[in-house]
């Protein structure tokens, strides 16, 4: 389980957030980032009427705004970058217009295994063949 | 964590019960399914309105999960949905539908 992963699993929202600004939104977003997470996604999508997470530009699940809740999942999730550093370490803002906030999901413990591979490659390829 | 604390947590509005079943779905996986839950006697059950300073903090032996039935509020983040929490006293009293 990598570190995203089990953040989400063992997390307490109140850790970031007090109770008199908790609200069920907040536990919607981190929901969908569970969701992302277990579908093993790279890219997360937050529009006006829902949210859409993606691997290598295939969508594998959307979730949609409820006309009966109060703050946007857009919002809330601004709100969870800016105060939960382990979900802001894994989240890279990649486009943000009127309509659109979409991140790429970062998995550093992959990135490094595919650095350490990548380095064994190009080691491989540099050493002279006799 | 739940708003109300300890319990089991219904509401009387049938969007807002779908909404909260999608939410579930995507935390634990499966498909959202909502069901019918009856509260035997209902009427006479003892019931607090939860003030929102309470809200996100009630303590397992806390007078409101120990000294009654019910729990009320509104679901905060959507304004116009009440809930109802039943503390583990009254578990006794519900019964589950499942429609076809």
């Amino acid at each position: 389980m990598n570190t995203l992963a089990k953040h989400l699993s063992n997390l307490n929202p109140l850790d970031y957030f007090d109770p008199s600004e908790m609200h069920h939104i907040i536990l919607a977003v981190y929901a969908i980032l569970v969701a992302t997470v277990r579908d093993e996604s790279d890219r997360i999508a937050f529009t006006i009427n829902d949210a859409t997470w993606s691997r290598a530009g295939l969508p594998k699940g959307q979730h949609p705004e409820s006309h009966l809740q109060s703050i946007t999942f857009r919002e809330t999730m601004r709100q969870i970058i800016e105060r939960d550093p382990v979900v802001r370490a894994h989240l890279q803002l990649v486009k943000q217009n009127a309509t659109l906030d979409s991140y790429q999901i970062i998995y550093p413990e992959l990135a490094a295994i595919g650095a350490s591979a990548s380095d064994e490659t190009a080691s491989r390829q540099a050493t002279p063949s006799i | 964590m739940q708003q109300l604390g300890l319990g089991f947590y219904v509401t009387d509005d049938y969007p807002t019960a779908v909404v909260f079943a999608r939410v579930a779905a995507r935390r634990l996986g499966g498909v959202p399914f909502v069901v019918n839950i009856y509260g035997h006697n209902f009427a006479q059950l003892t019931g607090q309105e939860v003030a929102p300073a309470w809200w996100w903090r009630i303590a397992d032996d806390s007078p409101l999960i120990t000294d009654f039935d019910y729990l009320t509020a509104q679901v905060v983040g959507y304004p116009d949905s009440r809930q109802i929490k039943f503390n583990p006293r009254a578990y006794h009293t519900l019964a589950a539908e499942i429609s076809r």
